[in-house]
């Protein structure tokens, strides 16, 4: 399995300023780490900004923010696309202003001080790294497509108008519910917050599984990074979480008595989400989905939703792959065919080849490799890939795709 | 085996708290509760644990829920709550605790006002918390004691001094502990480490649940003979 470290830096003086590390293998040496700005220092002392470099076994991105803080991905593996790492940066760069606000982070007066105020969000920078090494139990994809972590629950119509009342009992317009680390249900408010705020939250939720309630303040990074908002979250049941971002009030008792009267009448309802664990999508469709199809990733950029599940005919009679290796594959046609190739919102890239007819837009692909194939299908606004065993014919995983696409776009009301 | 009383039923209802099939405690969310028979009384106290960062307030929240922590520090970011379920006879019922843990983080504490009065309002109890390996800690005490009590609310007041198996580090005596809780009249509770063994993880936590819940419920048949 590959390693990825996370090296923050900064920029004026190149002090470290924290490393984390994820995967095998210890984190690079104290030497090797100092090294890292004064290569690029020196790039910059030639007019050059150093973005990322190669060696035989690992690569570097470089990314500095504001001017003030540097954050440099270390991979120690094969992977290829740079403008992933890029997003993962950019991605790492909001979870530190998430916690500690745009000002209080690139003020950059005091570095002891800004290293002992970045602790709390090594949780968070932990869990995105994980995420990079595709370990096996912080399984998504919301880094990747830069849209929030979904499940498709049976009831969604009645889990919405409970969210949108609590809400509104609680004075707060952004609010959401959510599951494992996934968004269940949310107000308009909250699906109007940016991508990577969309992103970040629910895994902010996830860090911390131990409380039942907890009132924090975060910084929205692009909606307001230096005023903080207060982040309420509380325990409903055992898996499923109400969040909300509130002003001054209602303070945390208010909101947990809140909460326990505006959703006692629905406990049947959030219990019966937890048994969509680990399969994230309602029992109805699933049960319309192709035996063939053993993983697949749906995003709708435009409703900045994605919803993957890896669980899929487990009983398959080709190579069995396990949940890591098809999260992995995916990830791998993911970040090879998107972006390259076809680009999300799922149209095609401004530097496409224009000697080509304009009518010839790339809309599907597919990736077909010894233990796996994969088919990617766009069709605005959405990117459907689906894993399949490396036996099946190409037309028929074409075919099935084709199909799967329609079992979630049919319909008046779009299931993601 | 045999019935040793009201231990022995207390324990059969404690064993309602775990994951069926497992040894490990639920975590019930704030709709939830454990499967007692309704006649059980259920009381809620408020419990507000403070002490320096690193003293261990959140590590005490998570051994009293039967939860775990994170194995490095990380500071509390504003203010988390934990409910810890425990049913006890005392005397002869049975009754249903609910013990509201509240913790917050120094750092926030201090830049947000708004969390102090939160975790003081209504609280029925106060823990300092300090790690045995905090000299300096362990002398500042009964400055920390005096400002937990304060007479408007009358919380009960306990000391719980973490870190208490690390023998290496411990930076107070046992004589001193003992000596303090004689001046002061002020319980300190030695907590440190965790059970070896996954099965034993209540029953290590158990007496000093047993005392909080006790300690409560004296404090309330006290504030209602006062009245």
């Amino acid at each position: 399995m590959a390693a990825c470290t996370l090296v923050g830096l900064a920029a004026s003086s190149g002090v470290p300023l924290f490393v984390r590390h994820a995967g095998p293998g210890k984190p690079p040496a104290y030497a090797l780490i100092g090294s890292l700005n004064g290569v690029h220092v020196f790039g910059e002392s030639h007019g050059v900004t150093l973005c990322s470099t190669r060696t035989k076994n690992a690569s570097f991105t470089w990314r500095t923010y504001h001017d003030s803080i540097r954050l440099v991905l270390i991979r120690g593996s094969e992977v290829v696309a740079d403008s992933c790492d890029s997003r993962l940066l950019d991605l790492m760069f909001a979870s530190l202003v998430l916690l500690l606000g745009l000002d209080n982070l690139t003020s950059g007066t005091n570095i002891e001080r800004l290293k002992r105020d970045i602790r709390p969000s090594y949780l968070l920078l932990d869990k995105l790294l994980s995420r990079a090494v595709n370990s096996s139990d912080n399984l998504g994809f919301s880094h990747l497509t830069g849209c929030a972590e979904c499940v498709i629950p049976p009831d969604q119509h009645i889990l919405q108008s409970e969210l949108e009342k609590y809400a509104e009992g609680v004075d707060s317009s952004c609010a959401c519910v959510m599951m494992n680390g996934q968004v269940v249900s949310g107000t308009r408010s909250f699906w109007s917050l940016s991508h990577m705020e969309l992103v970040l939250l629910p895994l902010l939720v996830a860090t911390n599984t131990f409380t039942v309630a907890r009132d924090l303040p975060i910084y929205l990074p692009d909606k307001s990074p230096n005023v903080p908002f207060r982040m309420l979250v509380v325990k409903l049941t055992g898996h499923v979480y109400a969040i909300t971002l509130c002003g001054p009030t209602p303070t945390l008792t208010e909101i947990i008595r809140l909460a326990s009267s505006s959703w006692a009448p629905v406990y049947q309802v959030l219990e019966s989400i937890t048994t969509l664990l680990p399969w994230n999508i309602a029992p109805g469709l699933l049960s319309q989905i192709d035996h063939s199809v053993i993983g697949l990733l749906l995003v709708n950029y435009d409703h900045k939703k994605c919803v993957s599940c890896v669980h899929l005919s487990e009983e398959s009679r080709s190579p069995p792959l396990n949940t890591a290796k098809k999260s992995a594959a995916l990830e791998a046609v993911y970040r090879s065919v998107i972006g390259p190739l076809l680009q999300p919102p799922a149209v095609p890239p401004d530097d496409f080849p224009s000697r080509l007819h304009p009518d010839h837009v790339p809309l599907e692909s597919y990736v077909s490799t010894d233990s796996y194939k994969v088919y990617v299908m766009q069709s605005s606004p959405y990117h459907l890939l689906i894993l399949y065993p490396p036996a099946l014919p190409i037309q028929i995983a074409r075919k099935v795709t084709l199909r799967t696409l329609a079992i979630f776009t049919k319909g008046k009301i779009p299931k993601l | 085996m045999g019935s040793d009383g009201p231990v022995w039923e207390s324990k059969t209802y404690q064993k309602k708290l775990l994951i069926p099939g497992t040894n490990k405690r639920k975590f019930f969310g704030v709709l939830e509760k454990p499967n007692l028979p309704p006649s059980v009384p259920n009381v809620t106290y408020k419990i507000f644990l403070c002490g320096k960062t690193a003293s261990g307030k959140t590590w005490t929240m998570n051994c009293l829920s039967g939860q775990e922590v994170p194995s490095q520090h990380v500071e509390t970011i504003g203010v988390q709550c934990s409910h810890v379920f425990w049913p006890m006879k005392i005397g002869s019922r049975l009754i249903l605790f609910r013990l509201e843990l509240w913790d917050a983080g120094e750092a926030s504490t201090r830049q947000y006002s708004h969390i102090l009065p939160a975790c003081r309002e209504g609280v029925d109890a106060v823990l300092v918390c300090c790690s045995a390996s905090d000299r300096e800690g362990w002398l500042d005490m009964p400055r920390a004691v005096a400002e937990a009590t304060q007479p408007a609310d009358r919380a009960a007041v306990a000391v719980i001094l973490t870190r208490w198996d690390q023998f290496s580090k411990r930076e107070v005596t046992e004589a001193e502990v003992e000596a303090f809780e004689k001046s002061r009249g002020v319980p300190v509770v030695r907590l440190g480490g965790t059970a070896s063994d996954p099965a034993q993880e209540m029953p290590h936590i158990a007496p000093t649940l047993n005392f909080l819940c006790r300690r409560l419920w004296q404090r309330d048949q006290e504030l209602l003979s006062i009245k």
